[in-house]
């Protein structure tokens, strides 16, 4: 099993073996006067600043939506599901030109940070939808026979049980946002992915771009060892699943309040990047869409979303099994591999998967393989979090049988471990497909030249202001990008 | 075939946490006989059943199915079949396929599912998902899917916890009877003396990891090896006394051994040698009745000696109540164990 | 609670696969068919056309992606002789002066070289300039008159523009613009004027386009960019619909550089026939032609056409200064570093 899983950990280490690789052919003493200037402490300080913040306001948000799309009666509760699912597809730097369209000269760290938890909340929204669907109301009932009121159980009961899952939500919220670069570029608030390609764009420094990459690695690895010494704590704790969770019999004002959280929410994170990339559309004077050009570039970064959200759940899944079920060191260093490689900024993954193309495979170099290969690298993270906790929930007295009436150790994966757990792989799949769709740097290195996604035609005109012919790109991307983020919402439904 | 375990040991947890839970456990089982593990939780009987089923390592020691050594042989390899705590019937399939999990394809296509779903006496329910069953039909297809593949031995992991009283025993005689219809050589792991008792026809008492005693249930019962099991196996009634060769002074008078003992010993009697008595016998107050129907379970305090409870079951009908006074006579003969030391 | 997920999954994975290769698909060239690998950091709308046009003419399949300048240029260092690519054009010379420094470009024919004013190119001959664009600062037209805005940039450390002045310091023109300002009034006055800037609480935005767009909706009053980055918005939403104008800065100063963009041939296709007459074409009549009306760049070549809107270049008449003067990259990083604005 650790040998299954110390291969797509290697493959998802790549970016970090190339980072290492590079800092260690550089001059240590440019190395360290690179880092050790009050710039860098101060991008550092911005990034985490931004990343804890960004994680907490997603929990603020995430959490009680995820409680209420759960536990309340709602009227159309497919609806309000779709809706807290519905930000994933939307760009996060799409997202920030819709504001800084509608609101010119917003920028620094709180619009920022606001935007960015709009657009990752459902990072914690989905987990948590999930984690509540399966609890086991039995605890709730019991708290309350013993003398706890509505509040208390929320406290005491409810929320210790889905904090793994809320955890490992906000875990992706921050690492989003270290890495993220086109929201924090268009907002004008420097972070170190702001640093790694200012280092880039300036002098092509590739030892100061390695230099923050290293710092930014190095941040990303106190969030996820967090977050797995919180899950360890949390792994304690009984697990049990089976009974129907009760719907809290809320009164109308508590629903009505429900509802104005979920549309004011919605609003800001889906209504207002919508609305303003429509307003700019009927602006765009004098320009002729290219229909076949964005049918072209809709179905290749469709088809390549899929192929890459398919290689990424192929390569997380002995991870997730090997997490899921056997707590070990090994495990816990082969996942947070997995995790970190997600941080490097997208520059240096790209240009890492250069490297590692032309050195392995280079007859694949610029290929769709070699990009499918790249999203599946990518965007391992996303497809591991949501396989393992729906692999740890099958209980293993169901592979044990299993291996007694005569199947193998991958015959009872494959029958028995992979059924079960396929709608939690499946939102895997779809929240990597989301996110793939989306990826832009790797994607103009490593796309076959003539393959255009929507992602990068809309870099192209962005890149030259062009923003009313951008404008279509961008809306077929976002409706693109729903598809998954659809399925994504209906997975949720059952339990 | 016969299952032999010889000088089997084994351990839980990594690194630090290590600990050794099973030592030196043999044990026989007969072709076609049911052997029940009788053991406290913590005892290791579920951690012996899966070092049986190839689903935990083992330290040390041998397990033969016949003449086949099961040593280092996978699970799905050993022919050994496996009916979990809860049945874990798989959840993403019909009891039917949940029967034919085991089975090869061209199997599959016959009559042998309907055939097992006969034996457990659930035909017709081949269609029906896991989650619309009840827990003893849960229990039957767990049996019947286990069966499916022909196994040398099965595995049964406490089957019957999870059921009521009066389904618990309905079940319990559903699957012994298609366990001996089969002449499949089966283990059964239990907490509940009760039913280790009425269903096996070999006992085996585990406790802290090692096997206490091993024997048909009447002589566990009748012969416990040491105040412990006789304690563990079954109702016990356990009073202190003095031994004088063949005979034992008590507070209930003077009593005849089964096994001769001198010095202080603690007695150990079952309450159906308790015998209230019309005539001469030792005096006792009736602390408490507990009435089951076809007999009741007195609780009784010696008159003269208050600090020893005495129980007594009694056929009924039983006309005792609380604070009735009564004579008792216990009848011979009795059992004697050298009494636990005092630390001074 | 049973389905054929899986099945459906592996077939609609397949089929995305088998998708996601068709979409591509190389078709494989003919012995004969004569093809070119082209790497444009020079965005598609911008450089498209011409490649067409030269399609067309030449009988030559251009095969080209595009990417930013810089990134291109990281990756073709990381391609190093494996690259594909056999022209790369760039949207800024430091690009290939970091590709020519580590000798990833090939030198080029006399016959190129010398078309091209020699200062708009690299002194070792390795890359020629393309096309040239002027510094200019973009004002507020709804705020400011044309005489309220300086022509020269160290005006606008005057506290009036606090908080108003927007600047893009990671981009490529602007590092160039402070270079040549190092060069032609000394590194002290240099870094003042950096100093000064950061002083009057100076905007920063990642790129010239950003700085436009917030010119052109009020939120600054002039922001440093490239001349043809407001010729480029005003096609797309017309010229009487800008908010934002152009002034440019004093002839002969630093405040009128004109920065160039270029060509280089990567060294493994040093006499690789397509590819010199690619970049021939380029700096032909033709060629410059399209830059000057369509992306109103000025042409580098002596004599060459000058674009109708803009105002000619020799009126702009940047100052004395040889464009190879401009490689200290590194100098001006340091002291973007050091000022605290990257």
């Amino acid at each position: 099993m650790v040998v299954a899983a110390t291969l797509p950990a290697l493959v998802a280490a790549i970016p970090l073996g190339y980072l290492v690789l590079r800092l260690s052919q550089s001059d240590p003493e440019r190395l360290i006067a690179s880092l050790w200037r009050a710039r860098t402490l101060e991008l550092a300080a911005n990034s985490l600043g931004l990343s804890v913040t960004v994680a907490v306001g997603c929990l603020l948000i995430g959490v009680p939506t995820a409680w209420a799309i759960t536990r309340l009666k709602l009227p159309a509760p497919a609806l309000w599901r779709a809706l807290a699912t519905l930000p994933l597809a939307i760009p996060s730097y799409v997202a920030a030109f819709a504001w800084v369209a509608t609101w010119p000269g917003i920028s620094g760290f709180w619009p920022t940070a606001a935007i960015l938890t709009l657009a990752c909340a459902p990072y914690v929204t989905l987990p948590v939808a999930a984690a509540l669907t399966m609890a086991d109301s039995r605890y709730a009932d019991a708290a309350r026979t013993l003398g706890a009121n509505p509040a208390r159980v929320l406290l005491r009961v409810t929320l210790p049980r889905i904090a793994p899952a809320a955890a490992a939500g906000a875990l992706l919220a921050a690492l989003y946002t270290l890495a993220d670069f086109g929201a924090v570029s268009l907002l004008r608030y420097p972070t170190l992915t702001w640093g790694v390609h200012a280092a880039f764009e300036g002098s092509l420094d590739r030892v100061l771009a390695a230099a923050l990459s290293a710092v930014l690695v190095a941040l990303a690895f106190v969030f996820v060892a967090g977050e797995q010494l919180m899950r360890r704590r949390a792994a304690r704790a009984v697990a049990a699943t089976g009974a129907e969770p009760t719907l809290a019999t809320a009164g109308a004002r508590t629903r009505a309040a429900a509802i104005a959280g979920l549309v004011v929410t919605a609003a800001l994170s889906i209504g207002i990047p919508l609305g303003a990339l429509v307003i700019r559309l009927t602006l765009g004077v004098d320009r002729d869409l290219e229909w076949p050009r964005l049918a072209e570039s809709t179905a290749s970064t469709l088809g390549l979303g899929l192929a890459g959200a398919a290689i990424a759940v192929l390569l997380a899944l002995p991870i997730a099994t090997l997490a899921a079920r056997y707590r070990s060191f090994v495990g816990g260093i082969l996942e947070s591999f997995a995790y970190l490689g997600h941080v490097v900024p997208g520059v240096v993954v790209g240009l890492s998967l250069v490297f590692f193309t032309l050195a392995v495979a280079p007859a694949l170099y610029q290929t769709v393989f070699a990009l499918v290969f790249a999203y599946g690298v990518l965007f391992l993270p996303k497809a591991l979090g949501s396989s393992r906790s729906a692999i740890r929930n099958v209980p293993p007295a169901l592979e044990d049988a299993a291996r007694t009436l005569g199947l193998g150790r991958l015959a009872t994966w494959w029958r028995v471990t992979a059924r079960i757990a396929i709608p939690g792989i499946a939102a895997g799949g779809l929240l990597a497909a989301v996110t793939a769709m989306k990826e832009l740097p790797a994607t103009l290195m490593l796309r076959p030249i003539g393959i255009e996604t929507l992602a990068t035609e809309l870099w192209q005109k962005t890149a030259i202001a062009a923003y009313g012919a951008a404008t279509p790109y961008a809306i077929a991307l976002v409706i693109v990008a729903s598809i998954p983020a659809f399925f994504l919402a209906r997975s949720g439904d059952r339990p | 075939m016969s299952l032999v375990v010889d000088s089997l040991s084994a351990e839980v947890g990594d690194g630090r946490e290590r600990k050794r839970v099973l030592h030196d456990v043999s044990l026989r089982i007969e072709t076609g006989t049911l052997g029940a593990v009788l053991g406290p939780s913590g005892s290791g009987k579920s951690t012996l059943l899966r070092c049986i089923a190839g689903l935990h390592g083992t330290v040390s020691g041998a397990i033969r199915s016949g003449s086949r050594d099961l040593r280092g042989l996978p699970p799905e390899r050993r022919r050994v079949g496996l009916v979990p705590q809860d049945g874990a019937l798989f959840p993403h399939l019909t009891v039917g396929e949940n029967v034919a999990f085991g089975l090869s394809k061209h199997i599959r296509r016959s009559r042998r599912v309907d055939d097992l779903l006969e034996l457990v006496e659930l035909p017709g329910l081949a269609s029906r998902y896991p989650h619309e069953l009840s827990g003893g039909q849960a229990q039957r297809v767990a049996l019947a899917r286990a069966l499916a593949p022909s196994p040398e031995v099965v595995l049964l992991d406490e089957p019957f916890s999870a059921l009521d009283a009066t389904l618990r025993a309905a079940v319990r005689e559903q699957v012994r009877r298609a366990l001996a219809e089969t002449g499949t050589t089966a283990i059964l792991v239990t907490h509940d003396q009760t039913e280790a008792l009425s269903i096996a026809d070999r006992l085996i008492v585990l406790s802290d990891g090692r096997v206490r005693q091993i024997g048909s249930p009447q002589e566990v019962y009748q012969r416990p090896v040491d105040l412990w099991t006789g304690q563990f196996v079954g109702e016990a009634v356990v009073l202190p006394g003095r031994g004088e060769g063949s005979r034992v002074t008590t507070a209930i008078g003077d009593l005849r051994l089964v096994d001769p003992a001198v010095g202080a010993v603690t007695v150990l009697l079952r309450p159906e040698q308790v015998r209230i008595v019309e005539g001469p016998g030792t005096p006792a107050r009736v602390v408490s009745v507990d009435y089951f129907g076809h007999d009741a379970l007195v609780d009784l305090d010696l008159v003269a000696d208050p600090g020893i409870r005495i129980s007594a079951r009694l056929a009924a009908p039983v006309s005792l109540r609380e604070g009735d006074a009564v004579q008792i006579r216990v009848a011979d003969p009795v059992l004697a164990f050298v009494a636990p030391r005092q630390d001074p | 609670m049973r389905s054929p997920r899986p099945r459906f999954l592996l077939v609609a994975i397949t089929a995305s696969l088998i998708l996601a290769g068709c979409t591509t698909s190389p078709v494989a060239p003919e012995p004969d068919d004569r093809s070119l690998v082209v790497y444009s950091g020079r965005d598609e709308e911008l450089v498209g056309p011409l490649l067409d046009a030269f399609e067309a003419e030449s009988g030559i399949t251009i095969k080209v992606r595009y990417a930013n300048s810089i990134e291109m240029a990281a990756q073709l260092l990381e391609e190093g002789d494996r690259t594909p690519a056999q022209v790369f054009l760039s949207q800024e010379p430091g690009a290939l002066g970091a590709l020519s420094a580590e000798g990833l470009l090939a030198e080029l024919p006399d016959d190129i070289l010398d078309t091209v004013d020699p200062q708009y190119s690299s002194t070792d001959g390795t890359w020629v300039g393309l096309t040239g664009r002027a510094r200019v600062i973009a004002y507020d037209g709804e705020e400011l008159t044309e005489d309220e805005v300086p022509t020269t940039v160290f005006d606008l450390t005057d506290p009036q523009w606090r908080g108003q002045v927007g600047i893009a310091p990671t981009n490529a023109s602007f590092q160039s613009f402070v270079t040549a300002l190092r060069v032609l009034e000394g590194e002290d006055t240099a870094e003042a004027w950096l100093r000064g800037l950061v002083a009057n609480d100076v905007q920063i935005f990642p790129r010239n386009g950003a700085i436009l767009e917030a010119v052109n909706t009020g939120v600054i009053d002039v922001g440093l960019i490239n001349h043809y980055y407001w010729f480029q918005q005003a096609a797309e939403v017309g010229a009487q619909n800008m908010r934002a104008q152009l002034r440019y800065g004093e002839p002969g100063t630093a405040s009128a550089l004109v920065n160039v963009t270029g060509a280089g041939i990567l060294t493994p296709s040093a006499d690789n026939a397509e590819a010199l007459e690619f970049v021939r074409y380029l700096l032909s009549v033709e060629g410059q032609d399209y830059f000057v009306s369509q992306t109103t760049e000025y042409s580098v070549i002596p004599g060459g056409p000058a674009p109708a809107d803009a105002p000619a270049l020799d009126d702009i008449r940047g100052p004395e200064l040889d464009y190879a003067d401009l490689a200290d990259l590194d100098g001006t990083i340091a002291l973007l570093e050091k000022v605290g604005l990257l």
